[in-house]
Order: structure tokens, then C-alpha cells, then sequence
């Protein structure tokens, strides 16, 4: 019995691959790219669908999941070793989005300073997550891409009016040089196609079921795109300074100057599904970590994973400006090998038992 | 006991949720938040900010008496500074998402005036939709005023800024957004309305305002209800805001007068219902109301010329005039002359051509111009973005139709 089903999958991507990407990127692209800010995504959004096709090929040949099929190919230590990397991979991949979570909540949920464990209940769900199996996010995947795609459309629905659909030219006018330093700078937020790589073997593939996940992906990304048009066409010259561009989108409406802030109910539903969003590298960290480390006892992984990235962002709090241009500056390269460039590799990965039966006959 | 402990993990992912979305670990008691509806800043004798916030003092309805108003002030280096240092001063938490208005002296107008607007583009403490007007002299001063109708000044100013449909469109509002869009946009130009304390019992000031037909009427029933039980703390004062400031780089460069200021909305804006005077049209005073108004500004550019065309298309009728008219029922279509129309298109064309005057002359490209070429003749950008004031060759259409 698998642990997910294609519909699950495609739900999974609608629900969480947008989300990320809606506060701090698109003022970091309209810095960097200005109107062809949404270009730059374009580049992103590319370089996915890429390493999501050669992965769903994969997902159609094998039968068996990412782990075996590593190991097989090279061995239980170098297995580990690929394995190990990935988990760093997602432990510093985890890390800004956490941050500009925290920040996003600190600064539009409450009125004075908190205390700097209020993101704790966070940590404490992501824990809980980490300690279930993969079909838990499957699952959630089926209520909260309504969750997303509510929220999202109530958000663009308020700001619709407010766009100026003529900011968007001259397109192209700021150089390629600036927008795949932007596509490079936001590296960090996307690259969620890896996350097949580990659904290999663990869902049931039906007819048809790559071009679903295909086209959810471009889905998703096609509503990222969206927001970034939106948020430029919203804000123009001054969308550098918009940190967080999801509360700010739909703000300019005549019905909220004269009701109240009801887009709140959009954003929240947004920020629901980034609890589990947001506990996505977490959970793979610490599953791929448990792979490297079997414990017997589970919990002691997930614990060390949530409490050290905790720590991690409390202490790292004071030099978050440096962090940040750190991660977008020197790590972008590595997000783009490890969520584009080696998953590119399982192609090569074939199942022994497969192979032997192919031999034989 | 399969099922409780999932619904135990439930219950309590669901407390998490709670304490994760809901605000109660930052709530402050209602009893010491200052609820902030308009920001006055003044420049201090030492070079610092003045900062007067008019805080709204809610009180029990049922009451004759309206709402009361406090001002409060604080001084900082910056503007930020000095929104902390009053709450620090009177303990009172500032609550500013509720300003609405932030008024800018006449004092800061020497220096950029981002240095005082872009604290509220970036902070999430105050609302980006928050109306930004310039006051012709202290900004404190405007806070202290009451009008006949409106004991709180920042609600009188805003109902001047913001006028529903159907009233006249004779003010140019902005808010904190559009002001800095304009500022760090390719023109870095940009204007807000310039706020007047007037007489409301001089008929020159009070009386001009043609548009208060159909609209000021309910305005006036809304407002005298609440007026009625306490006219001793009503002031004589009003606010206008017809003349229109204007900023290059945030420093003060000119000024579009009431007439200037109109025409500019004509074009930038739709203006229906809005009414303007048409005086002395063989010795008779017309006033016109614009019922659609579809206007449009063009660039061009090529290697040999830029030019900028404006083309207004106004259908408009004649509320009012010093004659008789064809009906006596009131806002009757009455016909409209050819020469009428031909007198209100020369004056509309020649207000537009002053508009150009004064961007050529003050280099505030408020109609943005510099915009247009950048967006839409791009490949020609880099040859007219430094000149384009000097060579653009204007283009002034004006046709107003009306019944015949």
C-alpha cells in the first residue's frame, strides 16, 4: 500500500510550493529586477519543471522509493553520505523562510514587541509533524490547497483594481544580468520539485499521473507568478520596500478603507498553511537524518532538528541582515545543485531487483 | 484508547494554532492605547521633529456631546523617534493604524520630505492609504481647528480629501503610496493637496464651491445630527484644499491653483459630476456639470520629435446659469450653445497648456510624462529621459459635447 495517491501530490504543490513565496521574495526581486521582477520567477519556475519532468519519468519506472534506489546505486555509506547532504540542504533551505515567518507574524499579528518565543508554538507543530509519516502531509494536502487558493484569490481579488497593468513595461528593459541575479537571489524559495524526488516509490502512479503533477506545478507557479504581477503592479517604484507583500496587496481597496481589514481572513488562511508548509524541510531533514542516524527511539531527531534551527534563529536574530544576504549570496548556487541539478542524477538510478529480472529474462 | 490520543494530538495542535494566530500575548489594554487619527509634523526650533498626533477619546454614545479630541506632541530626530518619545512621555501606547491623515508643516517643505514620509511607506504601524496634505503653514495649527460640522479637524480634512461620488472632484488627494510611487518613480515627481484655514462664514472662500449641490445636502443631515447638542465648542473655521503642491525630489517647486488643480483631475482622473463655472458668455454665468469624462494623455516618441497629446472628451450639462432657461425643471438639459461649448474648450485647452507651463517650468512632471516615455517608447527613453521638458511638443484637444 503506497502512502500517497497522484491526486495527493498534486494537491501537496498547490498547497505548499506558492505559499513561501508570497512575503519576503517579491520585494527582493523588485529590488533586484524591477518590473521584470515576475521574469525572474519565470527563470525559477523553469528550472523546476525541468527537474520535475526528469523526476516524474523516474517516479514512472520505479517502483521503489528515492532511499533504496540510492542505495543500490551506491551503497549504504555513499548512500548516506547523499543522504546527510540533503539534510543540510534542507536545514539552511528551512531557514530564511522560518525567519521572514517570524518576522511577518511578529510584525502584522501583534501591536507591541513579543517575547522571542512567541514563534514557539510554531516549533512545536513542526515537532509533531516531523514525528509522522509522509502520508500525514499528504493528507493535509487535501483540505489545505483550498486553504491556499482561497486565501490567495481573496487577496488578488481585493487588489485587482488597485493594479497599474502599465507598469509591467518595458519588459525585458533591465537586462538579463539583473533578472538572473534576481532568479539567483531567490534560489532559496523555490526548488520544491526536490521534494518528488522523495515521493519516488511512495505514491501510487495512475494514468496520466506525471502530466497531473506537471501541470499542478505549473499551476502553482503560475499563482506565484500572479502575486509578483500583482505586487508590481500594486506598488511599482516603491515594491523594493514592501517587505512583506501579502498584507500590503489588498489594502488600497475602497471596501477596506470603509469595512476594516477583512483581507486578514485571506492572509490567515494563507499563514495556516504555512505551519505545514514551513515544517516541510523540517520534516525532511529530520526523516533523512533518521535514515543517516536510525535511533530507536524517533522523537530524539525531530526534537534536536526543531530545537537547533530555533536556537539557531533566536541567536542569529541580531545579525538577520547578514544572514540573509549570506544565504542569498553564497548558498543560492547550492539550493540550485541540490533541488535542480542532482535530481537530475536519478535518471541514472535504477532498482537491482529490476535489473537482475531484466538480465535473467 | 486507539482514538484518544490522535484526538488529544488534535485538540492540542488546535490550542497551538490559537496561540500561534491570535494576538493575545500582544494586546495592551485598551484603557492606555492612544488611538491616533492624524500625524502633524513640524519642524522644531533645534532642527528636530514635531510631532502632534490627534488622538480620538472614545466616550459612551447616547450622550448630546460628539466625541472628544487630545493632541499630543513629541520631539525626535526622526519621525519615528518622536512617535515613541510621546508615548514614552504620556505612557499611552500609539496606536497608529487608524491615522488616516498625516498633515506635513509648511516649515519641512525646504528639505526632501521623504526624510518624513518614507518612515510611513515602510513602517506596517500606519496604513500606506493614509492621505499626506501639505499645510500652508504650521501642520499643529490644522489639528486645533474645529468646524462648524466637525469637532475632530482630521475627519473634516479627510471629508474634503475624499469626496464620494457625485461631489466635486476639486482637490487632488494622495496618500502616503502614491506620493512615494511618484517620488521614487522615473520623474521623482509628485504633489499633495496644499490644506487652508478659511473663514466658513466668508461667502468668497465658503461660497465658491458650485458642486455642493446634490451631495453636500445629505453631508450636511449626517453631520447635523450630531451637531445639534453642543454648538458651543464649533468652530468657525473650514479647510480648503483646492490648491495643489508641488515636489520634485520631495522639495517644494510650485503650486496649481484651483482652476490649474481641476483640470489636472480632468485629465488624470474621471471627474463626472464634477461642475465648473463658465462666466460671461455674452453676459451670462453658466455652470456646466460633467456627466462623462474621458480623457487620455499620450506620448510619442521618435528619433526626430516627442510629443505629448492630450485629448479631453467631456459630455457636460448645464446645471445652472444667470438666465432663463429653456425648462424650468432643475437639472433639465438644457442646450448648450455652440458658443458656450466653443468658449468652454478654448478656456478647458488653455488651462491645459498652463498645466504645461508650469511643468516645464517648475520641472514637477506630474502629468508623468517621463513615465509614459519610459513604459512606452522605451527604445527612445535614453534620448529625451534628460531633455524631454524642453523639446516635447504638446498637444491639446478639447472636445465637450453637450445636449443640442
Amino acid at each position: 500500500m503506497k502512502q500517497l495517491k497522484t491526486r495527493q501530490i498534486c494537491f501537496f504543490f498547490i498547497a505548499f510550493m506558492p505559499i513561501t513565496k508570497f512575503f519576503m521574495v517579491p520585494s527582493i526581486l523588485a529590488g533586484q529586477a524591477h518590473e521584470d521582477m515576475w521574469i525572474c520567477s519565470v527563470v525559477n519556475l523553469l528550472l523546476d519543471l525541468f527537474t520535475l519532468t526528469a523526476l516524474t519519468v523516474v517516479c514512472k519506472r520505479e517502483n521503489t522509493d528515492f532511499i533504496t534506489l540510492l542505495k543500490n546505486k551506491l551503497g549504504e555509506k555513499g548512500a548516506k553520505v547523499v543522504l546527510f547532504i540533503y539534510a543540510i540542504y534542507f536545514f539552511t533551505k528551512a531557514f530564511l523562510p522560518l525567519q521572514e515567518q517570524k518576522e511577518f507574524v511578529k510584525l502584522s499579528l501583534y501591536i507591541n514587541m513579543p517575547t522571542d518565543l512567541f514563534f514557539l508554538p510554531f516549533f512545536l507543530a513542526s515537532f509533531y509533524l516531523c514525528l509522522k509519516p509522509m502520508r500525514v502531509f499528504g493528507r493535509v494536502s487535501d483540505v489545505l490547497w483550498f486553504f491556499t487558493l482561497s486565501g490567495y484569490l481573496i487577496l488578488i481579488a481585493l487588489s485587482f483594481n488597485n493594479v497599474d497593468w502599465t507598469s509591467l513595461l518595458p519588459v525585458g528593459a533591465r537586462g538579463v544580468k539583473n533578472v538572473l541575479k534576481g532568479s539567483y537571489l531567490t534560489a532559496n524559495w523555490w526548488g520544491d520539485c526536490v521534494y518528488l524526488m522523495f515521493f519516488i516509490g511512495n505514491f501510487a502512479h495512475g494514468k496520466k499521473a506525471s502530466l497531473k503533477i506537471i501541470l499542478c506545478y505549473l499551476l502553482s507557479g503560475v499563482i506565484v507568478l500572479f502575486a509578483m504581477i500583482f505586487f508590481w503592479g500594486t506598488f511599482t517604484s516603491i515594491a523594493f520596500q514592501q517587505k512583506f507583500a501579502m498584507t500590503q496587496l489588498s489594502k488600497y481597496t475602497t471596501v477596506i478603507n470603509n469595512t476594516g481589514r477583512f483581507d486578514y481572513l485571506g492572509i490567515l488562511l494563507i499563514l495556516f498553511s504555512c505551519v505545514f508548509g514551513l515544517a516541510l524541510p523540517l520534516y525532511f531533514c529530520s526523516s533523512l537524518l533518521q535514515e543517516v542516524f536510525p535511533l530507536k527511539k524517533r522523537w530524539i531527531i525531530p526534537l534536536v532538528v526543531n530545537v537547533l534551527i530555533l536556537v539557531l534563529m533566536t541567536a542569529l536574530n541580531r545579525f538577520m541582515a547578514t544572514v540573509t544576504l549570506v544565504i542569498q549570496n553564497y548558498l543560492s548556487l547550492f539550493f540550485i545543485i541540490m533541488a535542480n541539478l542532482l535530481p537530475l542524477f536519478t535518471l541514472l538510478l535504477k532498482n537491482k531487483e529490476k535489473t537482475n529480472e531484466n538480465l535473467q529474462t | 484508547m486507539k482514538t484518544f490520543k490522535p484526538k488529544i494530538a488534535l485538540f492540542l495542535l488546535f490550542l497551538i494554532s490559537i496561540l500561534f494566530f491570535s494576538n493575545d500575548f500582544g494586546l495592551i489594554d485598551i484603557e492606555k492605547t492612544a488611538i491616533i487619527t492624524a500625524i502633524a509634523i513640524d519642524k522644531a526650533e533645534d532642527g528636530d521633529y514635531l510631532v502632534t498626533c490627534q488622538i480620538a477619546v472614545p466616550e459612551a454614545t447616547g450622550a448630546v456631546s460628539e466625541n472628544q479630541k487630545a493632541q499630543m506632541s513629541g520631539k525626535g530626530s526622526t519621525v519615528g523617534g518622536a512617535i515613541k518619545t510621546m508615548g514614552s512621555l504620556s505612557g499611552w501606547f500609539p496606536q497608529t493604524i487608524f491615522c488616516n491623515l498625516i498633515i506635513v508643516g509648511n516649515d519641512l517643505i525646504d528639505q526632501d520630505v521623504i526624510g518624513v514620509l518614507d518612515y510611513f511607506s515602510k513602517t506596517m504601524r500606519v496604513q500606506d492609504s493614509a492621505q499626506v496634505v501639505l499645510a500652508e503653514k504650521k501642520a499643529k495649527d490644522l489639528l486645533s481647528v474645529s468646524t462648524p460640522l466637525d469637532n475632530i479637524s482630521s475627519f473634516a480634512i479627510q471629508k474634503i480629501l475624499l469626496k464620494n461620488p457625485g461631489f466635486d472632484q476639486d482637490v487632488c488627494p494622495v496618500d502616503i503610496k502614491t506620493f512615494c510611487v511618484g517620488y521614487y518613480g522615473e520623474s521623482k515627481s509628485s504633489y499633495m493637496p496644499l490644506v487652508k484655514i478659511i473663514s466658513a462664514e466668508d461667502p468668497e472662500k465658503s461660497g465658491d464651491s458650485s458642486g455642493g449641490g446634490s451631495g453636500s445636502g445629505g453631508s450636511g443631515s449626517e453631520q447635523s445630527s450630531e451637531s445639534q447638542g453642543d454648538t458651543k465648542t464649533k468652530g468657525t473655521n473650514a479647510f480648503d484644499a483646492t490648491t495643489t503642491a508641488l515636489f520634485v525630489k520631495g522639495k517644494k517647486v510650485g503650486e496649481l491653483d484651483k482652476t490649474l488643480t481641476h483640470t489636472f483631475n480632468m485629465i488624470t482622473k474621471k471627474i463626472n459630476g464634477t461642475a465648473f463655472s463658465i462666466d460671461d458668455v455674452d453676459g451670462v454665468n453658466y455652470l456646466v456639470t460633467v456627466k462623462t469624462d474621458d480623457s487620455m494623455t499620450c506620448v510619442k516618441a521618435d528619433q526626430n520629435q516627442l510629443s505629448v497629446n492630450i485629448d479631453i472628451n467631456l459630455y457636460c450639462q448645464v446645471s445652472d446659469q444667470t438666465k432663463v432657461g429653456n425648462s424650468s425643471v432643475f437639472e433639465s438639459n438644457d442646450v448648450m450653445s455652440e458658443k458656450l461649448i466653443a468658449i468652454a474648450e478654448t478656456r478647458i485647452a488653455q488651462n491645459v497648456e498652463e498645466l504645461f507651463a508650469v511643468i516645464r517650468q517648475t520641472g514637477c512632471d506630474f502629468l508623468g510624462i517621463k513615465e509614459k516615455l519610459y513604459r512606452f517608447n522605451h527604445k527612445q527613453y535614453s534620448r529625451y529621459k534628460d531633455n524631454y521638458l524642453q523639446v516635447m511638443d504638446t498637444r491639446v484637444n478639447v472636445k465637450l459635447q453637450g445636449q443640442s
